[in-house]
């Protein structure tokens, strides 16, 4: 089962931060408080969009191509991602 | 994000600069040839009159200009309240293609029926019924114009909307006036 990484508090909605960390391998356990990854802290379809950025060489063109929408849409979705990114609180309230 | 949406009220998630702006171009062309054929005057957005009485130029003047200020006003708005770099031909190409609905009362106008009637008449009526929903038809494809090339939301969306609808309208009356 491919299991999401939960990533708001289903409590009061705020972002979820890492306190344990575990090796699989020899059993250790990490303690500490750690904040996620701002990629990490988006969605998972957010993040497959960077990806697929990245893989197109950052080229908004190609993406477009690739995913048959227009530019300006493909723009504005990322548009909205980096806005995301600069105000990871906006979409909490 | 739903980015499938039906191409008959918002074909711009899939379609937009050049893409949109040819095809559009070639609409424009040939809305412009049935109104001129049929005597179908489009004098900005709140008039529609029928009258085989003006050369061709003009048809395509007021074809031309009925598109190009709500272009030219919508892309300023975009320019100055979208925080995205938003490109001329978007804004060109998507505005052009959304008046594709105006094909249809010229195209009625041509079957026989249609061609010469009264002023107080069914055929008359029937028109400007065409005219309205095609009006409704094209104000919703304008706004997803608008919304999709220039990355504007909300508030400053459907305020700027209307204000360059308005500004628009206005210039495109006096223009037409004055060459008349």
């Amino acid at each position: 089962m491919n299991k999401k990484l939960p990533l708001i508090c289903p409590s009061c909605e705020h972002h979820l931060q890492v306190k344990q960390l575990y090796c699989e391998n020899c059993q250790t356990e990490v303690t500490g408080l750690y904040s996620l990854p701002v990629i990490a802290q988006l969605p998972a379809e957010d993040q497959k969009f960077i990806l697929d950025f990245v893989k197109a060489s950052g080229s908004l063109k190609n993406m477009a191509q690739n995913m048959k929408l227009s530019y300006p849409t493909v723009r504005n979705r990322l548009d909205e991602i980096i806005s995301k990114i600069d105000n990871p609180d906006a979409d909490e309230k | 994000m739903p980015m499938k949406s039906s191409l008959l009220y918002n074909p711009f998630n899939q379609i937009a600069g050049f893409s949109s702006f040819i095809p559009g171009l070639i609409g424009l062309l040939v809305i412009t040839w049935l109104a001129f054929i049929t005597g179908t005057h489009y004098n900005g957005l709140s008039h529609i009159a029928f009258a085989r009485d003006s050369e061709y130029w003009f048809f395509l003047t007021e074809s031309l200009s009925n598109w190009f200020f709500i272009a030219v006003f919508m892309f300023l708005s975009g320019l100055s309240l979208s925080k995205s770099r938003i490109r001329a031909i978007d804004v060109w190409g998507t505005t052009l293609l959304s008046r594709l609905p105006f094909v249809i009362t010229p195209m009625i106008r041509t079957l026989p029926v249609f061609q010469s009637f009264l002023i107080q008449s069914w055929q008359r009526y029937f028109l400007h019924g065409v005219y309205l929903a095609s009006l409704i038809w094209f104000l919703i494809l304008l706004f997803h114009a608008f919304k999709i090339s220039c990355n504007l939301k909300n508030d400053k969306l459907v305020a700027s909307f209307i204000i360059s609808m308005v500004l628009a309208e206005i210039c495109t009356t006096i223009f037409l006036k004055s060459i008349i």
